[in-house]
């Protein structure tokens, strides 16, 4: 149960361009939340600034559990492209990331997350030898094995056709109902911002960025799943991708 | 018919023997050998028989092995010392850009040096009894690795970088999970190149410059006009550097460059 709180985040690159100044948000914990804006806004500058990946000029960013106690988290990061090793099979690439947390257990955690992904049979393959979508699910597996406090996810389905995204969305928001982790996404896919997430916070596009405006979209999963298919396809399709996809 | 019948035979023999690609290429050239030995007289190209009958004496003498040993340590001393150079190197131009224009005039130049001039500017310098070998190995070494270990270092992947940064990796794990794969290639190459060169410059000094090792010695005998023990002492040394490349590369190619990579 981590919340995360920026305070007057400011990042620059260079002297001229300003992508944050000031820019403050709270994501309490357990949300799930969907920066949504265009693409250049800062949406991964600002992953990577919370995952610390780059540092900001000035400001705060704190993870802190109820009650209110300064942690640092384990953090789970799905990025754009999969980035596996490909040099190590599957196994391994979850395997590898279990070293500082569950040295024990690692192999069973290894296989129960990859029956949850539905890639069991795939443990011993080697990264190029499994699809894209394939992979992305091996990268959303390895997030989630770690149990993390935090997950952020970097248009986890920018790069793959429609088809793999669709059914890795019904399968991400299965495995999110399960985990436990505040989750923090970014997309400029208006429907997988309403599916994925409780609270679409919209970015401006104008510079340095800010928040134009927060949608709650929190209603019934149910709901979403409807709305989702009703809007993604034509009746006569979706019955076709709904065939595909049972 | 007779032709499709070798054919397949040969095709067969490929299947049940491993090394049949290999072991046909040196048999023709051992044949080819022996029948251009055979128009010329034998003080000029001795027959492959009485070649290899000198080049087993040769490989057991103490004669050789003494002198190769001297040989493959000023090789080897070389080698080290040249990639280590190179790495500081290329660690500096990649850390300080304004290092890496800095060094690049000087590696150009290091490139363009022929090895028989670096002996005759190091043996004039330093006298014939020097270091020769070894400083000729580094000069004309040095700029070789680095242009070899360069790219190495500037393309590692950043993505996974981050990614192993993210789920912090210890400091062990990154480097043998997430760095030497991607190291182990350019270095494997490196290495093989280095070792190759430096035997071969070590070999060239001696022979400008030493009263030992094997590049001396397989001048005293040209200067005695003895082909077959000029041949020998050649095959002899050459005997030993396939060994280290069995030996030593191919295990280590086979440890460090897993399996997808080399597929």
């Amino acid at each position: 149960m981590v919340q995360i709180e920026i305070n007057n985040l400011t990042k620059s690159f260079g002297r001229r361009f300003t992508i944050f100044n000031n820019f403050s948000l709270t994501i309490k914990a357990n949300d799930r939340v969907c920066l949504f804006g265009p693409s250049g806004c800062g949406k991964t500058t600002f992953l990577n600034l919370l995952a610390g990946l780059s540092r900001p000029d000035s400001g705060d960013i704190l993870f802190t559990t109820n009650p209110s106690n300064l942690i640092e988290p384990r953090v789970g990061y799905v990025f754009q492209e999969p980035r596996l090793l490909p040099w190590w099979t599957i196994e391994k690439n979850l395997s590898v990331v279990l070293d500082n947390i569950d040295p024990k257990d690692s192999l069973s955690s290894v296989r129960r997350i990859l029956k949850l992904v539905r890639l069991r049979d795939h443990k011993k393959k080697y990264p190029n030898e499994i699809s894209g979508g394939e992979q992305q699910r091996v990268a959303i597996a390895r997030a989630l094995i770690i149990k993390p406090h935090i997950l952020f996810l970097d248009e986890p389905f920018s790069h793959l056709d429609e088809f793999a995204a669709a059914q890795l969305r019904f399968d991400l928001l299965k495995l999110l109902e399960k985990v436990k982790a505040t989750t923090v996404f970014t997309t400029h896919n208006p429907l997988e911002a309403i599916y994925l997430a409780n609270r679409i916070v919209v970015l401006s596009e104008k510079k340095p960025t800010s928040i134009k405006r927060v949608i709650n979209t929190r209603f019934a999963q149910q709901d979403k799943k409807d709305l989702y298919r009703e809007f993604i396809f034509e009746k006569p399709i979706r019955r076709i991708m709904h065939e595909l996809l049972k | 018919m007779k032709i499709t019948r070798a054919i397949s035979a040969l095709k067969h023999l490929a299947r049940s023997f491993r090394f049949f690609p290999e072991v046909s290429s040196l048999a023709l050239l051992i044949i080819a050998w022996h029948f251009v030995s055979k128009t010329v007289p034998s003080f000029l190209l001795p027959s492959p028989l009485s070649t290899f009958l000198e080049t087993y004496k040769t490989l057991f003498s103490t004669d050789f092995l003494s002198n190769a040993f001297l040989t493959l340590k000023r090789a080897f001393n070389g080698f080290v010392i040249a990639f280590v150079v190179a790495h500081i190197l290329v660690l500096s131009s990649i850390y300080i850009a304004a290092l890496k224009r800095f060094w690049s005039p000087l590696i150009l130049i290091g490139l363009s040096i022929p090895a028989t001039i670096g002996i005759f500017v190091t043996v004039v310098m330093l006298g014939s009894r020097g270091p020769i070998a070894l400083i000729v190995v580094v000069i004309i070494l040095t700029p070789l690795m680095y242009l070899m270990l360069y790219p190495a270092f500037q393309n590692i992947n950043k993505g996974l970088t981050e990614m192993a940064k993210v789920y912090r990796f210890r400091r062990s794990v990154f480097l043998r999970y997430v760095i030497v794969p991607q190291l182990a290639p350019y270095y494997l190459s490196a290495i093989r190149a280095g070792v190759n060169d430096s035997w071969k410059l070590a070999i060239l000094a001696e022979v400008f410059s030493f009263g030992d090792g094997v590049g001396y010695r397989i001048l005293q005998y040209f200067n005695l006009f003895s082909i077959r023990q000029v041949l020998a002492w050649f095959i002899s040394f050459l005997l030993i550097l396939v060994l280290i490349e069995y030996g030593v590369f191919q295990n280590l190619e086979r440890f460090l460059v897993p399996k997808s990579r080399k597929a």
